[in-house]
């Protein structure tokens, strides 16, 4: 079980993929709690994201693609996701590229994925400490 | 702080008397009655009533005191219950789990009464607790306590004299630095509202806090006011100071708009505007809810009355049913989106038809933004919102943020 200056500090918040303390500059001073339920809110919420972006790749539709694609942009930047935020911005650009190539957004779409998948982990094996020192 | 009067401060809930007659007995040898009650109801009835008190609670199990409080504040749930401070009386066995009980802010104390090992803790609680209500049944006079022992020795009692009177200096040199700060605040506080041009000497106010800071005393206290002083350096309202901003605020940008209307004009527009609600009223419509409730945990400290809306149509409602300072609203919305939401409030009879509407993007859209500004918003925030951008954005729109 790890402990709570343990769970707070910097190493632990941090990796290269995601950046915890960026929360601060959008909320202000948390209590771990509040953190703890901000993470679990965004993971939850980023969660119906990649079933949404799913959905969009099997119907081809580009415009969901591209709104999904959006919304998670700029959510990712509350966990200091900056690598998710521009992979998302790439997924988002090759969504109105003229002409639309597919092949590139399908790229762009794996690209997001795979750091959605890091970052997701990250989170979850986070929150999992703070539930264990919780207990 | 009032000296404590004869009116029910301390209330015991215990259905076995027995256990705790050594409590009661303690807390009347110092002249503090305690009432006994037995029942749930009874405790909802008190916290119904206005005197402020602290609630001693005593069952089987820790976990028992939890339930019984939160089942009789439960009962009053339409009415407000007085300030009071809960206190579990717990076995030794339970002592780990009732601090942190405490520490989660569950309950404000506890005591491990069962058996009552130290006799005058009680005293102590009800002590620390009493002043934490504004009342207190102690007086200080450390002089009076050494010169009554006897069996201190000269040398230990003309060192512990000097050092109470140390301290005694240094109490009313922070009780007065604090009046002084605290009028200095109040003057400029009402002045904002007045939307009068607050004179506070803010580098004297920081010296002042600088200096009662190196004596590290009471320092919840100062925090609160070096964070009052920081807001109210934000919110102070100076003319010069608020043009440059506009001119250097890449996070809130205001449009070059249409019809020859300049930036500072836009700003001009703003300093002539209308009387602010106390607290401030800001409706946040976004269907991120990442968003809304990052941005509710950076409204929580501070005095403000804020709604969110998920959906235009809700939004809709809101903004017919009553006047907003201040509407942050996103530009995509599942429903519709913001621009026609802002074309319905400024170009219809509403109560938001002159509330400064900011719009959220997630990029820098010219076209899109710039037509929001052709329809009436008064400037956009690129999302996420940053905190130092709110704090610039209320003092833009001259909302006073002051603490809860």
């Amino acid at each position: 079980m790890k402990n709570l200056s343990t769970l707070t500090s910097d190493s632990t918040l941090t990796s290269d993929k995601v950046d915890l303390t960026a929360v601060y500059q959008f909320t202000g001073e948390l209590q771990l709690g509040e953190l703890h339920d901000f993470v679990i809110l965004y993971v939850k919420n980023i969660k119906q994201g990649i079933h949404e972006l799913h959905q969009a790749f099997d119907c081809n539709n580009f415009e969901k693609i591209k709104a999904v694609a959006h919304n998670m942009k700029s959510g990712a930047l509350y966990i200091g996701a900056q690598k998710l935020s521009d992979s998302c911005q790439y997924l988002e650009d090759a969504t109105i590229t003229i002409p639309l190539e597919p092949k590139l957004v399908i790229l762009a779409g794996k690209n997001v994925q795979s750091e959605l998948n890091e970052v997701v982990d990250f989170l979850e094996t986070w929150s999992d400490s703070v539930e264990a020192y919780k207990k | 702080m009032l000296k404590h009067t004869k009116s029910n401060h301390i209330i015991l809930y215990s259905c076995d008397i027995d256990n705790d007659k050594l409590l009661i007995s303690i807390l009347n040898k110092y002249k503090l009655r305690v009432v006994v009650i037995s029942s749930i109801h009874d405790i909802s009835l008190q916290l119904k009533e206005d005197t402020p008190k602290i609630i001693f609670i005593a069952a089987e199990k820790f976990q028992e005191t939890l339930r019984v409080y939160y089942e009789a504040l439960d009962g009053i749930r339409n009415t407000l219950p007085c300030e009071h401070l809960i206190v579990s009386l717990v076995s030794r066995h339970d002592e780990k789990e009732a601090y942190e009980a405490f520490a989660a802010g569950v309950i404000d104390d506890y005591l491990v009464s069962r058996p009552l090992y130290e006799a005058h803790r009680p005293l102590v609680i009800c002590e620390h607790l009493l002043r934490r209500l504004g009342l207190c049944f102690t007086e200080t006079n450390g002089i009076d306590f050494i010169n009554t022992n006897q069996n201190y020795s000269e040398y230990n009692k003309a060192i512990i004299a000097k050092g109470l009177e140390r301290k005694d200096e240094l109490r009313n040199e922070f009780e007065q630095s604090i009046a002084k700060i605290d009028q200095a605040l109040d003057r400029a506080a009402e002045q904002i509202i007045k939307e009068q041009t607050a004179n506070l000497d803010l580098a004297l106010l920081k010296n002042t806090l600088a200096t009662i800071r190196s004596d590290e005393i009471r320092p919840e206290l100062l925090k609160i006011q070096d964070k009052a002083l920081n807001l109210l350096q934000q919110i102070i309202v100076n003319a010069p100071e608020v043009s440059s901003d506009i001119a250097g605020t890449d996070e809130i940008e205001t449009e070059d708009p249409p019809k020859n209307i300049s930036k500072v004009d836009i700003q001009s527009q703003n300093i002539e505007k209308p009387k602010i609600n106390l607290p401030p009223t800001i409706l946040i419509i976004e269907d991120d809810p990442v968003s809304i409730h990052a941005a509710m945990m950076l409204f929580k400290p501070y005095k403000l009355n804020v709604a969110s809306a998920y959906t235009g149509r809700r939004a809709l409602i809101y903004l017919n049913q009553q006047k907003y300072d201040l509407v942050l609203l996103d530009i995509n919305l599942p429903d519709t989106n913001g621009l026609y939401l802002l074309d319905q409030v400024k170009n219809n009879e509403n109560p938001n038809k002159d509330t400064p509407f900011i719009m959220l993007t997630g990029d820098k859209n010219k076209s899109t933004v710039q037509k929001a500004i052709k329809m009436g918003a008064t400037g956009y925030v690129i999302k996420p919102m940053y905190k130092s951008t709110i704090v610039k954005l209320f003092k833009q729109h001259k909302i006073p943020l002051f603490l809860a």
